[in-house]
């Protein structure tokens, strides 16, 4: 039950049960050892009160046993009337006659005990004493007394009083509670109710009101300091918690403006793709028109005039035959441009496979190839030797063919001749390059050199379709790298290209 | 002291009786006896005046005059016993003037023996007088019948007047007390 009400709800309680209950224990401690004390000491005092009373009657009896005065003896005993604990005395004579008796008022009449040896002896509540009554060391005779010890009386009276005294004790310690409640119990309840506001509604505003010096007022203090700081942590908290969420905020309206952005962007390549693959469209249809709509006209020509001229000999005279021959001429040029045509856009559309390619070798099986077209001619080839590059090997033999091919052909008026491959290392990037000491050109036409169907010479000066270089740029452009020219002219032309990538 | 002149009529009535009944009426020996116990214990409740024994261990001397039976009976009830600490000597007395050397006196007036010449003899003695109040001995405790019992009256005052000094225990159990004369 004590542990009971020390796990209660308020400290009030148990300082009520503590003050109470101190004081009641040791109330009743204290009772018990009192009423202890008294059970053996009164016995003691009753029995020599009684020794003493015993003693007095028995001097002041002497003469009338002596004399025989056995109502002078009665006077003396009825004495007794103001000791109300003796409830029977008797006087017996040296014989062991009775020679007087004594009986409280309201005490039941018994049969006179018979003379017993000197002392006394304890019957339940009573004690009985027999006293010799001596003069002279003569035994004149003996006095019996009975009397009440009254223990359970007095023991009735002792836990009254201490139950009258513990109610008293009870209503001290609570007036008394009221001024300790100021001392320990009430800061501890404002401490505990400021408490219950940190925990129920964070509130640290809350502060306890200090009224003492002693520990408690230390302990209010801390508790006071503590909350103080864990306010200004919160405010604290709370400012960066602010910053940070402004901060956040931005962050996800910027990602929203590049997402925005992105799929803006995502859009227009979408559109590009879309447009681009519409002209990729275009183009293929306009190759495959080219290479069977535009050749069956040409065969027809070619072959009509090849009849024109077998058949109708003399018709058309010399004259005549010259010009069938310059259309026979022309419509082969054509034939020759479509083949460059379809060429082109195949390269375009071509599937990429790169791998490691010694372009000095590819060149010199090039080179060999030109110079069995026209071994009349005195050509030097000046081949660096080691050229490896990780391309597509058809399509390097494209650029060489066409690259290799130019000079070859620009150079067919020079006595001399001389075409140069090489490369050259800066920058961290590899330029491979074709030079000879041909035609040349005139610079401000360089931007022009490129393009399809561009040609900066006569065909009847050199031959061509003028699609050879745009190929090559683009099998250039889509390994990743980069080709442009310089030149002068009638001292020959250098074509430089890089290859991105590895 | 409540006892003082207890029942007065039924004293004087037994005063009558007693002098009708004369000297000569037989007493019982029991009677005998108790009167003589009585004049045994009578010392233990009187005090004399300092000088009266001539030492610590000096007897009490008890004297009788005129009663011999008296005598014997004192001398058994003497024998072997002390009084105050002191021996028991009872003396037969043969005349009046022997009276002067003891300290209790039991006396009987005879023919021989006369109540004024023995007031005579112990004047200013210290001598505690017993006597039968019948006989008219005037001693300072008389006996008397009192109920079939025997009792006692004192005259304190006489007591007194000799240097002696009564315990108020025996006072207390005489029928009548004459405190002055």
């Amino acid at each position: 039950m004590i542990a009971r009400t020390f796990r209660g709800p308020s400290i009030r309680t148990k300082l009520l049960a503590i003050v109470v209950l101190t004081g009641w224990v040791a109330l009743v401690v204290a009772g018990v050892a009192f009423v202890a004390y008294d059970w053996v000491t009164f016995t003691e005092q009753r029995l020599s009160d009684l020794d003493t009373q015993s003693e007095i009657l028995g001097s002041l009896s002497t003469a009338a046993l002596t004399f025989d005065d056995a109502a002078a003896a009665t006077e003396y005993l009825s004495a007794l009337k103001a000791r109300p604990a003796v409830r029977e005395a008797v006087m017996f004579d040296s014989a062991g006659r009775v020679f007087a008796t004594y009986r409280r008022a309201g005490e039941q009449p018994r049969a006179p005990p018979s003379v017993e040896p000197d002392g006394h002896r304890i019957r339940g509540d009573e004690v009985q004493l027999f006293h010799a009554i001596k003069k002279e060391g003569e035994r004149l005779g003996t006095l019996y007394l009975r009397a009440g010890l009254e223990r359970r009386e007095r023991l009735m009276r002792y836990v009254g009083i201490v139950l009258l005294v513990s109610a008293g004790s009870l209503a001290i310690a609570v007036l008394l509670l009221a001024r300790l409640q100021v001392a320990i119990a009430r800061p501890l309840l404002e401490v505990a109710e400021v408490a219950h506001g940190v925990i129920e509604r964070q509130d640290y505003s809350g502060r306890v009101t200090r009224y003492n010096d002693d520990e408690i007022g230390v302990l209010v203090d801390a508790f006071n300091q503590m909350l103080e700081r864990i306010q200004q942590r919160e405010a604290s908290l709370q400012e960066a918690n602010r910053a940070l969420q402004i901060e956040i905020a931005d962050h996800r309206a910027a990602r929203k403006e590049v997402a925005a952005l992105n799929e803006s962007l995502e859009r227009r390549v979408a559109e590009r793709t879309a447009e681009l693959e519409a002209a990729n469209k275009e183009l293929e249809s306009f190759s495959y028109s080219v290479s069977h709509d535009l050749r069956a006209p040409l065969r027809s020509i070619d072959g009509f005039t090849m009849i024109l001229q077998s058949d109708y000999r003399e018709a058309l005279g010399p004259e005549g035959q010259r010009h069938a021959d310059r259309v026979r001429a022309a419509t082969q040029r054509m034939g020759q441009l479509i083949d460059d045509l379809l060429k082109l856009s195949r390269t375009i559309r071509a599937e990429m496979a790169r791998k490691r390619v010694d372009l000095s070798e590819l060149a010199g099986l090039v080179a060999r190839e030109l110079q069995a077209t026209a071994p009349e001619r005195d050509v030097v080839f000046a081949i660096a030797p080691g050229l490896v590059v990780n391309a597509d090997p058809d399509l390097m033999r494209v650029v060489l063919e066409n690259l290799l091919g130019n000079a070859f052909k620009f150079t067919s008026k020079v006595a001399r001749a001389r075409i140069e491959v090489g490369s050259l290392w800066e920058a961290g990037t590899t330029t491979y390059f074709v030079r000879d000491n041909g035609a040349g050109f005139d610079m401000k036409y360089a931007g022009k050199l490129f393009g399809a169907f561009q040609r900066l010479h006569a065909v009847s000066e050199f031959e061509g379709t003028g699609v050879g270089l745009a190929n090559v740029q683009r099998i250039v452009s889509r390994h990743g790298g980069r080709i442009w020219a310089t030149g002068v002219v009638g001292e020959g032309a250098t074509f430089y290209f890089t290859l991105g990538g590895v | 002291m409540r006892r003082i002149a207890r029942r007065p009529l039924l004293a004087l009535v037994g005063l009558v009786a007693c002098l009708l009944a004369g000297a000569a009426s037989a007493e019982q020996p029991l009677e005998q006896a108790v009167r003589s116990a009585f004049v045994f214990r009578f010392g233990e409740y009187v005090a004399w005046p300092d000088g009266t024994f001539a030492g610590a261990d000096a007897p009490l001397v008890i004297g009788t005059l005129g009663d011999d039976v008296m005598a014997d009976n004192l001398e058994e009830a003497a024998r072997g016993r002390k009084i105050g600490g002191r021996p028991v000597v009872v003396r037969r007395l043969r005349e009046v003037a022997q009276a002067r050397e003891v300290n209790v006196l039991y006396v009987r007036p005879t023919r021989s023996v006369h109540r004024d010449d023995l007031e005579q003899a112990l004047r200013g003695r210290a001598v505690l007088t017993v006597g039968d109040k019948a006989a008219d001995a005037g001693a300072m405790i008389e006996f008397v019948r009192e109920e079939n019992k025997v009792r006692f009256e004192i005259d304190a005052a006489e007591a007194e007047r000799c240097g002696l000094k009564l315990s108020s225990k025996l006072l207390s159990l005489a029928v009548a007390v004459s405190e002055s004369r």
